[in-house]
C-alpha cells in the first residue's frame, strides 16, 4: 500500500485511526503494530516473514550484545542484517557480476524480487543494535515496542530513518490524542499528497515523454528539459512521502524527524548532501564516517572514508552500476569541494551567489541523471546529449518544434515546482497555518489531489495518453 | 494549549470541541461521507456501476466520471467463430481464410483485394473488450510502386501519439501529418489537433480546405478500453465515410495499430497484443484494395514475440526516434500507383 493510494487513504487510514484512537492510551502500541502489519502484509504477504524474523533475531541479539561476548554477538547481528539486505537486494547484482566477471554462468541467477522498504528497516535496526553495543542506548525490554519501532507504517517504506533514542520516549509515553495535533498532522499529510500527486506525478511524465523519444531523438535542450523535469520529481515525490509520512507521525502522537530541508537551495554538494534525506546522511555520517575516522585521522584517510562512504549510498540507493557511477560522481564533486572550492562557493558576496547557483542548477541535474538511468548505454547516450557531444545515427528531425511542444506543455509545471523547491511554501504554512483560508486552501488541494487519483485509478492513460 | 479528550466530558461537548480543533479534518469527513452518499444513491439509482472495491471508494465514480457502461456485447462474432469452425472454415485447414466479422457484409468483387488472413494461436480474451479473432490481418495485396521523393508531397497522417512520432521523426519528403495525443476513432473530427505545416484546428478544417491524395490513418490505441472491436469498427467505419466524402479522389490507407512490447502486453488486460490484433483484424476488414487499403506495420517492428522490439522502445509503446525509419521504408515500399 502506498500512501497516495484511494485504498491507503479511505480504507485503511480511516479503520486504523477509528481503532487507534477507540483504545485507551496504553494499548494504542498494539494497535499501531498491528496496523503496521496489516499495512506491510498488504502488499508484501510473503515478505513480512522476513520483517517479522528480523525483529524477533534482534530483539534477542540487543540483549546478548548487552552482555558479556558482547562482540561476538554484535558481529553475528551485522552479519545477519547485512547478510539479509545482501540476499534480497544484491545477490542478482552480484552474481551477475561475477558472471560477467568470469565470462560463464558460474552462479546460476536467482531473481528475487526487493522486499518493500528492507534498505530502510534494516539500517533502523542495525543503528539500533550499534547503539546497543557502543552503550548509547539501553536494549528495549518491550518486545511490542521494539516490535513497533521497526514495522511503524508511517516511516516504513520511505523513511525517514528514525533512530530508536528518538522515538522510544514516544513509544513509552501514553499518547493521548492531542486534536491540535491531529489537525497539524493533517495539513502536513495533505501537503505531502498534494506535492506527490499533483506535482511529481505530473511533472514526471515529462521525463517519460523526453525517455520515449530517446536520446537519439532530441537536442541537448530537450535532453536537460526532461533532466530538470525527472529533478523535480524525485524531490517532490520523495519529499512528499517524507511529510506524508511526518505528518501521520504527529497525528498518531510521535515526532519523526525532517528529511529535507530545502535541498534546491544548496549553494554546494556539501551542503545539499546536508539537507538532502537528512536522516540517511547522519546514519552514514554517525555509523561509518566517523567510526572510521572523519576527517581526523589526516587528509588522505579522510579521502578513503569519504569514497567508502559514497561507495556505500551509491550501492544502498540500488544495486546497479548506475548507482555506484552516482556515488562516485557525488564523492569527486565532494572531494574537490572539500580542498579547492568549497569556501568560494559558500562566500557571501553576491556574485559567488550567483556562481554557486549556477553551478548547482548544472551538477543536480547531472547527478539525478545519472542515478535514474540504469542502463549504461542509455546513460552515455543521454549525457553525450545533455553535454552537446554528437551522437552517431541521430534522428533529430525537427528537434526544435519538439522542445518547443514539451516546454509550451510543462513550463507552468515547472514553474510552479520551482517556486515550491522555495522555502516559501513552507514558510506560508508556518506563518498561516492556522487561518481559515489556509484550510480551504488544503481542503482543495486534498480533493484535488484526490481527483487524480481517482481518474488514474479508473483510467491509468489519462496520464500517459498514447 | 493542549486540550485532553477526557472521558467526563459528555458526547455533544467532545463533538463541538473536535469541529473547534480539527476544522480540517471535520471537513474531510463530512465531505468524504456526502460524497459516498451521493455515490451509493447514484448507483442504487442505476447511473453508475455498483463497484466498490478496496481501491475503489464509491464516491471515486462520481470523481471519475464513471456513467454506467454500455452493454459490451461482442458475442456476435464469437458465434461466428464457431460457426465457421463448425464448418470447417478456419482453423489450420486452410491456409488463408476470411474475416468473420465485419467483412460477412460487405459483398465481394472480383476486381477489388479484400484483406487476406492467416490464422493465429488462439489467445483466450483478458477483458470483455476484446473477442479473439483467431486470425492475423495482412496488409492488403496489390501491385504496389517504390514511392519516389514526392510520393508523399500529397499524403495525409491521422492519427494519435504513434503518428505524432512519425512527424517528427520519420522522413517522408513533404507528407502532412495531424495529430493528437489520446485521439480515438469515436471522436476523430471533435478534437483540437496539431499539425505539421498548417494552422488548422480540427481534422474537419484540414479535411475541407487541402485536398491529399492519400490519406493514412492509425487510431485505436487510446480505445482499447472502450467497447469491443466491433463497434469500434462501425465507428472507423463511419470515420471512413466522412473522410471520403470530404476527400472524393484519395486512397484512404488504414494503418495497423501497432502493438506494444510483449512485456507490456502480457501485464495489462487490456492494452494488450490480442485486444490490438482483434481490432486491427475488424478494421482490416473495411479494406478493399481499390480505395481503401490496411497496412500492417507490426511484422518490421515485432520480434518473435509478436510485441515490439524491447530495445525499439524505452516505454514499451512508443518507437524511439531512431526507429521510425522502419516504417518509412515499409510505407515507401508500398506506393499505390
Amino acid at each position: 500500500m502506498v500512501f497516495s493510494s484511494l485504498e491507503f487513504l479511505f480504507r485503511f487510514l480511516p479503520v486504523f485511526f477509528i481503532l487507534y484512537f477507540v483504545v485507551r492510551p496504553k494499548y494504542r502500541n498494539v494497535i499501531l503494530l498491528l496496523g503496521s502489519l496489516f499495512f506491510y502484509a498488504y502488499g508484501e504477504p510473503l515478505y513480512i516473514i522476513l520483517m517479522l524474523a528480523s525483529i524477533l533475531v534482534n530483539y534477542c541479539l540487543a540483549f546478548k550484545i548487552s552482555s558479556d561476548k558482547r562482540k561476538l554477538w554484535f558481529l553475528l547481528s551485522l552479519f545477519y542484517n547485512l547478510g539479509i539486505l545482501f540476499v534480497f537486494k544484491y545477490i542478482n547484482f552480484f552474481t551477475s557480476m561475477v558472471n560477467t566477471a568470469f565470462g560463464k554462468d558460474l552462479i546460476p541467477e536467482i531473481a528475487l524480487t526487493l522486499p518493500l522498504g528492507i534498505s530502510f528497516y534494516t539500517f533502523q535496526i542495525l543503528s539500533y543494535m550499534i547503539d546497543v553495543y557502543k552503550g548509547d542506548c539501553r536494549p528495549e525490554k518491550k518486545f511490542l515496542n521494539f516490535a513497533c519501532y521497526v514495522s511503524m507504517f508511517p516511516q516504513l517504506v520511505a523513511g525517514p530513518i528514525v533512530n530508536y533514542p528518538e522515538i522510544r520516549r514516544d513509544l513509552n509515553r501514553k499518547r493521548f490524542a492531542q486534536l491540535k495535533g491531529i489537525e497539524k498532522g493533517a495539513a502536513f499529510f495533505i501537503i505531502g499528497l498534494a506535492y506527490k500527486v499533483l506535482l511529481a506525478n505530473k511533472i514526471g511524465i515529462l521525463w517519460n515523454d523526453v525517455q520515449t523519444i530517446g536520446p537519439y531523438g532530441i537536442n541537448t535542450a530537450t535532453a536537460w528539459l526532461g533532466s530538470l523535469g525527472f529533478t523535480m520529481q524525485i524531490y517532490f515525490d520523495f519529499f512528499g512521502y517524507s511529510l506524508m509520512a511526518i505528518g501521520l507521525g504527529m497525528m498518531t502522537g510521535f515526532q519523526l524527524p525532517d528529511n529535507f530541508d530545502n535541498p534546491y537551495c544548496a549553494r554546494s554538494v556539501t551542503d545539499f548532501w546536508r539537507r538532502w534525506h537528512i536522516t540517511l546522511s547522519r546514519w552514514f555520517r554517525k555509523y561509518v564516517y566517523i567510526p572510521l575516522g572523519g576527517n581526523r585521522k589526516g587528509r588522505a584517510k579522510m579521502v578513503l572514508n569519504l569514497f567508502i562512504v559514497w561507495l556505500l549510498t551509491g550501492l544502498w540507493h540500488g544495486a546497479g552500476w548506475n548507482f555506484i557511477l552516482w556515488g562516485m560522481f557525488t564523492f569527486l564533486l565532494l572531494v574537490i569541494e572539500k580542498f579547492c572550492t568549497l569556501r568560494f562557493l559558500e562566500g557571501k558576496h553576491w556574485l559567488t551567489q550567483i556562481c554557486s547557483r549556477l553551478y548547482m542548477l548544472l551538477i543536480i541535474p547531472v547527478s539525478w541523471t545519472i542515478f535514474n538511468i540504469t542502463d549504461l548505454t542509455l546513460l552515455k547516450n543521454y549525457l553525450s546529449r545533455m553535454f552537446c557531444i554528437p551522437l552517431k545515427g541521430s534522428v533529430l528531425g525537427n528537434s526544435m518544434a519538439n522542445l518547443a511542444r514539451l516546454f509550451g506543455n510543462y513550463w507552468w509545471l515547472l514553474l510552479l515546482c520551482l517556486l515550491c523547491c522555495t522555502p516559501l511554501p513552507i514558510k506560508l504554512f508556518r506563518r498561516y497555518g492556522r487561518y481559515i483560508w489556509f484550510k480551504i486552501l488544503l481542503f482543495v488541494l486534498f480533493w484535488l489531489s484526490i481527483y487524480q487519483l481517482a481518474i488514474g485509478g479508473s483510467n491509468p492513460f489519462l496520464y500517459f495518453r498514447f | 494549549m493542549k486540550k485532553l479528550v477526557r472521558e467526563t466530558t459528555s458526547f455533544s461537548a467532545r463533538i463541538k470541541v473536535f469541529i473547534k480543533d480539527c476544522p480540517l479534518i471535520t471537513a474531510l469527513l463530512l465531505s468524504t461521507a456526502l460524497l459516498s452518499i451521493a455515490a451509493l444513491i447514484g448507483m442504487a439509482a442505476g447511473k453508475y456501476d455498483w463497484n466498490i472495491s478496496m481501491n475503489h471508494p464509491a464516491f471515486a465514480a462520481i470523481l471519475a466520471g464513471e456513467h454506467k457502461t454500455e452493454p459490451k456485447g461482442g458475442s456476435l462474432i464469437l458465434k461466428n467463430i464457431q460457426m465457421s469452425e463448425a464448418s470447417g472454415l478456419s482453423g489450420k485447414e486452410n491456409e488463408k481464410s476470411t474475416p468473420q466479422a465485419i467483412a460477412s457484409d460487405t459483398e465481394k468483387e472480383p476486381d477489388k483485394h479484400p484483406t487476406q488472413y492467416v490464422p493465429r494461436t488462439p489467445a483466450p480474451p483478458r477483458s470483455d473488450y476484446y473477442n479473439d479473432p483467431q486470425c492475423t490481418a495482412l496488409t492488403t495485396e496489390y501491385n504496389y510502386i517504390q514511392a519516389d521523393d514526392h510520393y508523399f508531397d500529397d499524403a495525409l497522417f491521422i492519427g494519435d501519439s504513434r503518428i505524432e512520432g512519425m512527424c517528427f521523426f520519420s522522413n517522408l519528403g513533404g507528407a502532412e501529418f495531424c495529430y493528437k495525443e489520446g485521439l480515438t476513432a469515436r471522436k476523430l473530427f471533435d478534437e483540437k489537433i496539431a499539425t505539421k505545416s498548417s494552422s488548422y484546428e480540427t481534422v474537419t478544417d484540414l479535411l475541407s480546405n487541402r485536398q491529399f491524395k492519400k490519406i493514412y490513418m492509425m487510431l485505436g490505441i487510446n480505445e482499447l478500453g472502450y467497447n469491443n472491436q466491433e463497434k469500434f469498427a462501425q465507428k472507423y467505419a463511419e470515420n471512413l465515410n466522412v473522410i471520403r466524402q470530404l476527400q472524393p479522389d484519395c486512397k484512404i490507407i488504414i494503418l495497423g495499430i501497432m502493438n506494444v512490447t510483449a512485456e507490456y502486453s502480457n501485464k495489462d488486460n487490456v492494452f494488450n497484443n490480442d485486444n490490438i490484433n482483434a481490432r486491427n483484424v475488424a478494421i482490416s476488414a473495411l479494406a478493399d484494395g481499390v480505395n481503401t487499403f490496411y497496412f500492417d506495420l507490426n511484422p518490421v517492428i515485432t520480434d518473435e514475440t509478436g510485441g515490439i522490439c524491447q530495445g525499439y522502445t524505452w516505454d514499451g509503446i512508443h518507437l524511439k526516434a531512431e526507429y521510425y525509419h522502419l516504417c518509412d521504408e515499409f510505407l515507401k515500399a508500398r506506393g499505390i500507383p
